[in-house]
């Protein structure tokens, strides 16, 4: 599903213009990367649950044998819901 | 950090951002995710500009992927970007990075804090010590230019020349902006009489003009001294040899008025009176 589609579908569902659902997505997605930069849980009922998850540096090692050192990083999982789980089959 | 944050806070959060109603704010999240879910459900994978992508996954573990969009990794990764993937070199393991982590992160933080204190003291205080213990640091360049001839003979020669005192003080009256840039040689113990003449001209220069006669004063003293101790050695020195040789002159006159040609003539009056008392009664 491509954007313009998510907007449009979202547009006829909420019943606000199309105009404002880009501005009212991005918001939801800058309240959403507040909240994992804090390292908090958010949770979508019925949906899943994002959380980030603080990983700190490790060493790799590659195919040629050389080590390198990568920095720290916060990395976000989904973890789907029972709700989406049962209504995916799984 | 590290808390649970339920749809009505952050529908709240949202409803803030947005400036729309809670209640429309927490209706316009769950229809966002249910669309999301229904595409999923129909076997689509969703992007959400901002958020990143929802795809069905194969294993059994976690049927959805979710991958953030870039602008969500970076933005969340915000406070790591200072940090960048670095290659090892052989050998080098996690337990020899623990070691020289700890002395990397306390140095910084130890250099950051005094930094900008620090930096105006310095730009005053070398000045002020200089022309405090201007006084004090006469005998030092007293004694340089007895011991060392040639090395240090060349900034002296300036100083001792009586006529560039009138010539340096209109200098620094007018050219205030080159004096700012000069105290940063200042620092070395080491300053020959060029360099202690030189740092007063920052404070003439935010100084009113009422001190700047007291300021060439106090070099005047202090540049004539060596000069006047000089000639006033050598010129006592001499006119001490010249008494002392007077003197011993005078002394040897005497001794050769009183005793060398006085003697005979007592020895003949002498030898007179006893030959006028003896003869009689030889007689």
């Amino acid at each position: 599903m491509e954007y313009k589609e998510l907007v449009s579908r979202l547009s006829m569902n909420s019943g606000l213009p199309a105009e404002n659902i880009s501005g009212k997505i991005e918001a939801v997605a800058k309240v959403l990367r507040n909240f994992c930069k804090e390292l908090d849980v958010v949770a979508v009922p019925g949906f899943g649950t994002f959380q980030p998850v603080k990983e700190d540096e490790i060493i790799v090692t590659g195919e040629d044998g050389t080590k390198t050192l990568l920095p720290p990083a916060i990395e976000v999982s989904f973890k789907s819901s029972v709700i989406l789980r049962k209504a995916l089959g799984k | 950090m590290n808390n649970k944050i339920p749809l009505k806070k952050f529908a709240e959060a949202f409803s803030k951002e947005s400036n729309l109603p809670e209640a429309e704010a927490e209706a316009f999240i769950r229809q966002l995710f249910d669309i999301v879910a229904s595409e999923l459900k129909a076997g689509f994978k969703v992007r959400i500009n901002g958020i990143g992508t929802f795809s069905l996954s194969a294993s059994a573990g976690e049927p959805v992927v979710f991958v953030p969009d870039d602008i969500f990794a970076q933005e969340i990764n915000a406070p790591f970007s200072i940090f960048q993937p670095v290659p090892l070199a052989e050998g080098v393991t996690e337990e020899d990075l623990a070691r020289v982590e700890v002395p990397e992160l306390s140095q910084p933080q130890a250099e950051e804090e005094p930094q900008p204190e620090p930096l105006p003291e310095l730009r005053e205080e070398p000045v002020v010590q200089e022309i405090e213990s201007a006084p004090a640091s006469i005998p030092e360049v007293q004694e340089t230019p007895e011991t060392d001839t040639a090395p240090e003979a060349e900034p002296v020669k300036p100083v001792e020349s009586g006529d560039e005192f009138e010539v340096e003080q209109p200098v620094k009256q007018d050219e205030a902006p080159e004096v700012t840039t000069k105290p940063e040689p200042a620092t070395p113990a080491d300053t020959t009489v060029t360099e202690i003449v030189e740092t007063p001209a920052p404070e003439e220069a935010a100084q009113p003009p009422a001190a700047v006669p007291e300021w060439e004063y106090e070099e005047e003293e202090y540049v004539q001294q060596p000069a006047e101790t000089k000639s006033r050695f050598g010129a006592g020195f001499v006119i001490g040899l010249i008494v002392g040789l007077a003197i011993g002159a005078l002394v040897l006159c005497a001794y050769i008025m009183y005793y060398v040609n006085a003697t005979p003539q007592d020895n003949s009056v002498e030898t007179e009176l006893i030959e006028s008392h003896i003869s009689p009664v030889l007689e």
